[in-house]
C-alpha cells in the first residue's frame, strides 16, 4: 500500500516543501489516496508478432479468396445462388440440320462436277437428280463418296467413264458429319427422296471401308450390301 | 513486487501526471457520473424487458393482458433500453473518460455535456415509450419511432464531439491503442446510425437494399461501436491496473486495421439464403472468417499482457470482469466466425442459437468489459472507495454463472432447434415445444443476471450516496486478501 506520501526529502524547494505539508495532512491524504497508488499510464511493448500467426493469416487469405472465386456468382447482380453457374444460360453454338450442312459441303466440293442442280454434264459427269444409285440403298452412294469410283458406270440411260475421287479418310478426308451431310443432300434434293444417312451410319461404313485403297468399279457397288440401318425417326 | 521504498513501485514517478489526471478527472466528473447512473438505470429498467420477454417465452399468456406488455414490443423496448440506454450511456463515460486521460485533455465546457447527455436520455425515454405505445417501426435494431430518433442523432453528435475534441488538443506524440479505438468508434456510430436511418425511415431505399442495409447497420453497432469501446477499455485498463505495458504496439496495429477492414463487411451473413447477390453474402462471408485475425491478435495481446499474473487479476474488481470480457471476445467471435459459414448457418439461422451468440457478445464481452470499467473509474471520480466486496463478488457471479447459463442453454437448445427444423419429419410444433427446457433455463440466467444487477446498483448507491461513510485511506476494495500493494 503507498498510503504513505509522495517522500521527496532530498532537496526540498518551497513548493515540494509545501505539498509535503499538504500530504501529511490527513484529509488530504485520504482525497488523494487513489491517485497516490495509481500506476502510470498505459503504454505499449514491442514485441514482435509470432510468426506462425503469419502462416494463419496467410492461409485464411487464401481460404477468402478461393471461397469468393467459387461461390461470388461471378459477382453478377442476378446471381443469387451459391451454386450459380454463369455459363449456364449461354447461348449455345447453333446446330444446323445434316441437310442444311451437307447443301454447304455440295457447293463446295461437287458442285463444280454435278452442277449445282445435280443434273451433271453429260458425256463427263453423271447426274445426281435422279440418279439410282444415289437413291438406292445408302450403303452404295457411301461407298462412292469414300473410297471413289472408277471405271464405265450406267446413270439414268447414259453411259459415263471418269474418276469420281475418294472423300474417305484415305482421300479427301472430309469428316464423317460432313459425308453424312452431303449424302444426305443428295438424296433429298432436286426431288430425289431417300432416306437420311446418319452420322453413325458413315461411321460404320468407314470403319468397314477406310482401309480399302481401291475406288469401286459400279459391278462391285452391289456386292455384299448390308441391311439398310433404321434411320432416325424424323423429328 | 514487494516495496523496496515508501512508493509503490507501480506508482506514476511524476507528480505533475498525477495532477493532470486528477484535474482530467474532475473535469469529467459531474457528465461522467451522470452517464453512469443513466446507464445502471436503463440496465436495471432493461432487465425488466428481458424478464418480462424471457417468461413470455415459454409461459406466453403471463402479463399478456396489458397491449403494451406484449411479447413484441417488451423484446424490442429491452434490446433499446439495453444497447442504447446501458450500452452507450456507459460508453459516454467510460469511453470520454478514458479519451480524455489518454490525450491528457481536460474537457472543457462540462455542462455542454451534461445537458446533450441528458437530451440523449430524453430522446431515448420518449423512443422506449414510443415502442411500447406501439409506434415501434419493424425494423429490428431502429425499432424506436421516427420522432425520437433526431432528437438521439443530435444529442449523440454533441456528445461525441467532446472525444474528438480531447483528441484534437491531445498532449504527447504517441497515440496509444485506446484512443485509435474510440476516436474510430466516434465517427463509425453517427455514420452507421445516419446512414440506416436515412435509408430505412426517412428515404427508405426500394426492396432488399433495406435489409441489406438494416444487418449491415445492426450487426456493426455491435462491431464497430460496442467492440472498440471495450476493446479501447480493456487496453486501457490492463496495463494501468497491472502496471505492465501491452505485449506488443505491432499486434495492437494489426487488431485494429484488421478490425476496421473486415467488420464492416460481415454483417449481411444474416441473410444468407435470402433474395440478395450471392457475392454481397459471399463477401460477408470471408469477412466473418477474416474477422479470425483481429480476434487472434487481440486475444494474444492481452493474453501476454496478463500471463502471469493471475493472482493480481483475480484480486481486482476491475480486471476480474474484464478478463473475463476478454476472453469471451474470443469464444464469441470465433462462434460468430464459424456461424457465418454456409453449413454451420443452414441449422443455426432462425433458432435461439443466435439469440444465445448476441448475447454473449453484448454482455459476456461488452457488458462485462465496462462493468470493469466503472468499478477502476469510479473510485476515481468520487474519491471514495466501493463500499462492499461482497456486493462485488456478488455481482461478478452472478453475472459470470448467469449469462455462461444462458449462452450454453441458447447454444445447446438452438442447436437442437435448427436440426429439428431441417429435418422435415418433425412437426414444427414438435421443435417449438422442445425448445421449451431451454427457454426456461435462459429464464433462470435471466434472474441470476437480475440478481448480479441488484447488487451493482446497490453498491453504486451505497457509494453516491453513503458519502462520508468509505474512506479512501482504508485502501482499495479488493476481492482477495493481500500483503502487497494496493491494486484495483
Amino acid at each position: 500500500m503507498s498510503e504513505q506520501p509522495h517522500n521527496s526529502s532530498s532537496n526540498s524547494n518551497s513548493r515540494e516543501a509545501l505539498e509535503k505539508a499538504a500530504m501529511q495532512d490527513e484529509h488530504m491524504q485520504d482525497v488523494h489516496a487513489q491517485l497516490m497508488r495509481e500506476k502510470e499510464e498505459p503504454h505499449e511493448g514491442f514485441s514482435p508478432v509470432p510468426i506462425f500467426l503469419m502462416f494463419v493469416f496467410a492461409a485464411l487469405c487464401f481460404w477468402g479468396g478461393v471461397y469468393l472465386v467459387e461461390y461470388s456468382g461471378n459477382f453478377q447482380a442476378n446471381a443469387f445462388s451459391p451454386h450459380f453457374d454463369p455459363n449456364a444460360n449461354a447461348p449455345k453454338p447453333v446446330e444446323i440440320s445434316l441437310y442444311d450442312r451437307g447443301a454447304k459441303v455440295f457447293r463446295n466440293q461437287c458442285a463444280a462436277c454435278h452442277q449445282a442442280e445435280g443434273n451433271g454434264v453429260p458425256g463427263v459427269y453423271p447426274p445426281l437428280e435422279g440418279s439410282t444409285w444415289v437413291t438406292g440403298h445408302p450403303e452404295v452412294v457411301s461407298r462412292i463418296l469414300i473410297n471413289g469410283l472408277n471405271g464405265k458406270i450406267e446413270v439414268k440411260g447414259n453411259s459415263y467413264n471418269g474418276n469420281m475421287p475418294a472423300f474417305g479418310p484415305s482421300g479427301l478426308a472430309l469428316s464423317e458429319k460432313d459425308l453424312a451431310g452431303v449424302i444426305t443432300f443428295i438424296r433429298q434434293s432436286w426431288g430425289n427422296d431417300a432416306s437420311e444417312v446418319t452420322e453413325q451410319m458413315i461411321a460404320d461404313y468407314s470403319a468397314n471401308y477406310s482401309a480399302r485403297s481401291t475406288p469401286w468399279t459400279a459391278a462391285e457397288l452391289k456386292e455384299g450390301l448390308g441391311p439398310i440401318p433404321e434411320a432416325a425417326p424424323a423429328e | 513486487m514487494s516495496n523496496s521504498s515508501n512508493e509503490s513501485p507501480y506508482s506514476a514517478n511524476s507528480a505533475a501526471v498525477r495532477a493532470e489526471l486528477s484535474e482530467i478527472d474532475s473535469s469529467i466528473r459531474s457528465a461522467a457520473l451522470f452517464f453512469v447512473i443513466s446507464a445502471v438505470s436503463w440496465l436495471m429498467v432493461g432487465t425488466v424487458f428481458a424478464l418480462l420477454a424471457a417468461f413470455k417465452a415459454h409461459e406466453p399468456d403471463f402479463a399478456s393482458t396489458f397491449e403494451f406488455l406484449t411479447f413484441g414490443r417488451v423484446r424490442s423496448a429491452h434490446l433499446n433500453a439495453m444497447a442504447l440506454g446501458w450500452g452507450n450511456n456507459i460508453i459516454f463515460a467510460v469511453g470520454l473518460w478514458i479519451m480524455a486521460r489518454l490525450c491528457r485533455a481536460p474537457i472543457n465546457h462540462k455542462g455542454l455535456l451534461l445537458v446533450a447527455g441528458i437530451f440523449w436520455n430524453i430522446g431515448l425515454t420518449v423512443g422506449i415509450a414510443g415502442i411500447l405505445k406501439g409506434d415501434i417501426t419493424s425494423v429490428e435494431w431502429l425499432e424506436i419511432p421516427h420522432y425520437a430518433t433526431p432528437l438521439l442523432a443530435i444529442s449523440y453528435a454533441l456528445i461525441g464531439v467532446w472525444g474528438v475534441m480531447a483528441f484534437r488538443f491531445r498532449k504527447g506524440d504517441h497515440v496509444y491503442v485506446s484512443q485509435w479505438y474510440i476516436l474510430a468508434a466516434l465517427f463509425w456510430f453517427p455514420w452507421l446510425y445516419v446512414v440506416a436511418q436515412i435509408m430505412i425511415i426517412w428515404f427508405p431505399a426500394r426492396g432488399v437494399v433495406q435489409s441489406v442495409t438494416n444487418w449491415w447497420f445492426a450487426h456493426n453497432v455491435l462491431g464497430l461501436w460496442l467492440t472498440p469501446m471495450a476493446l479501447g477499455t480493456a487496453y486501457y485498463l490492463i496495463p494501468k491496473v497491472l502496471g505492465r505495458p501491452i505485449y506488443s504496439y505491432y499486434l495492437s496495429v494489426l487488431g485494429f486495421w484488421a478490425l476496421a477492414i473486415f467488420y464492416n463487411w460481415a454483417g449481411v451473413h444474416h441473410l444468407i439464403g435470402g433474395p440478395i447477390p450471392v457475392w454481397l453474402i459471399s463477401a460477408g462471408i470471408v469477412a466473418s472468417v477474416m474477422m479470425v485475425i483481429p480476434v487472434i491478435v487481440v486475444g494474444i495481446n492481452h493474453h501476454m499482457s496478463v500471463v502471469g499474473l493471475h493472482k493480481e487479476v483475480w484480486r481486482s474488481p476491475t480486471l476480474r470482469f474484464i478478463v473475463f470480457g476478454a476472453i469471451s471476445y474470443t469464444l464469441v467471435s470465433l462462434t460468430g466466425s464459424a456461424m457465418a459459414l454456409r453449413s454451420v448457418n443452414e441449422v443455426t439461422h432462425f433458432t435461439h442459437f443466435t439469440v444465445g451468440h448476441s448475447h454473449h457478445g453484448v454482455y459476456a464481452f461488452f457488458t462485462m468489459i465496462m462493468f470493469g470499467g466503472v468499478y477502476y473509474m469510479m473510485p476515481r471520480l468520487l474519491k471514495r472507495e466501493w463500499p462492499s466486496a461482497s456486493l462485488i463478488k456478488i455481482h461478478f457471479w452472478a453475472s459470470a454463472l448467469g449469462i455462461t447459463v444462458m449462452v450454453v442453454a441458447l447454444q445447446t437448445g438452438g442447436w437442437i432447434q435448427g436440426l429439428e427444423m431441417n429435418n422435415a419429419e418433425i412437426p414444427f410444433l414438435e421443435t417449438v415445444q422442445n425448445t421449451i427446457p431451454w427457454l426456461k433455463a435462459r429464464s433462470i440466467s435471466g434472474v441470476m443476471l437480475t440478481i448480479g444487477h441488484i447488487a451493482f446498483a446497490i453498491n453504486i448507491a451505497w457509494m453516491l450516496f453513503a458519502a462520508g461513510a468509505v474512506r479512501a485511506k482504508q485502501g482499495p476494495t479488493l476481492l482477495a486478501d493481500t500483503k502487497e500493494g494496493g491494486n484495483v
